[in-house]
């Protein structure tokens, strides 16, 4: 057996996937062959150290404030390039004096544009394990932000 | 053509921050629970929002502040106890969108972006703080 052959038969005895003639095989290589000796001990600490590390999935909480972060926070800029912004210089004048035009109207507007306005866009909270409620209140008109904890007392959002 | 564009993005530009106003916010720290306590004047403006949301028996004041915000702009209100409301606000015209982080020491308690108008405020909570629950209320005087 040549350490090649040896290389795979180890990988294949990790998965548990070599008989008795080929286990044999390679034990006869490896009493014989300090490289791949070393080689195998290497692969098995790697394998155990693996299997001991292994990380717990955060809370569902946790990740949807991630997701949340970062669609909140968008993608990657688009990189420059020359040509492309070369390209779209005239495109972003013209949408950017769309953008102005309508701001300005807006603002012209006797009543804002703040009546249709979302009471809340976004919210999240920093503490660990907690998560966000969010609601309005029709009667008072009051917006509640209510962060939901593990350790949350009896008391809370009575509901609207 | 491209003059024209110009000449109308500065013109609509400057009738949008013509209407630049200042807004001042009022920021309280109540803690809820339901343990009795006396009635509180300085809770007046806020009780009548808090008794219809929540079950809790007392709201007692622990701290309050005010700032003032030339919108868009951006100010922090000190609310004792480390605890502190940064608002980053724009718009006008009987509302203000706002970005409100309320931190303790450092840590986000909640990050929220809000709409808010005179008769609607942000009532922030739900921390576990002692035997109560930590309140902050954020409105436009």
């Amino acid at each position: 057996m040549n350490c090649e052959t040896a290389e795979q038969l180890v990988s294949r005895a990790m998965d548990g996937e070599v008989d008795a003639a080929e286990r044999a095989a390679l034990d006869h290589h490896l009493s014989a062959c300090a490289a791949c000796r070393a080689r195998a001990a290497l692969w098995a600490e790697a394998g155990r150290m693996l299997r001991e590390e292994s990380v717990a999935a955060p809370p569902a909480e946790v990740m949807w404030n991630d997701v949340r972060r970062a669609i909140r926070q968008g993608a990657p800029a688009l990189r420059d390039e020359p040509g492309l912004l070369w390209r779209l210089r005239w495109a972003g004048a013209s949408i950017a004096a769309v953008v102005v035009l309508l701001a300005g109207l807006v603002a012209l507007r006797p009543h804002g544009a703040m009546a249709s306005a979302p009471a809340v866009e976004w919210a999240e909270t920093g503490l660990p394990g907690a998560n966000t409620m969010v609601m309005e209140n029709e009667e008072t008109g009051a917006i509640v932000i209510w962060v939901m904890t593990a350790e949350g007392g009896p008391n809370g959002a009575a509901g609207t | 053509m491209r003059t024209s564009i110009l000449a109308v993005m500065l013109a609509m530009a400057g009738a949008a921050t013509s209407f630049a106003d200042a807004v001042q916010l009022h920021a309280m720290r109540i803690l809820a629970s339901n343990e009795p306590a006396p009635l509180d004047r300085r809770l007046e403006r806020v009780d009548y929002q808090l008794r219809p949301l929540f079950r809790f028996e007392s709201y007692r004041f622990l701290s309050d502040g005010s700032g003032v915000i030339n919108t868009p702009g951006e100010t922090t209100i000190a609310l004792g106890d480390g605890h502190s409301v940064r608002v980053r606000a724009t718009g006008d015209r009987g509302g203000v969108r706002a970005e409100v982080q309320w931190t303790r020491g450092g840590q986000t308690i909640v990050s929220t972006v809000v709409n808010l108008k005179r008769n609607r405020p942000a009532i922030l909570g739900g921390v576990p703080d002692g035997s109560g629950t930590l309140i902050v209320t954020l409105g436009l005087q």
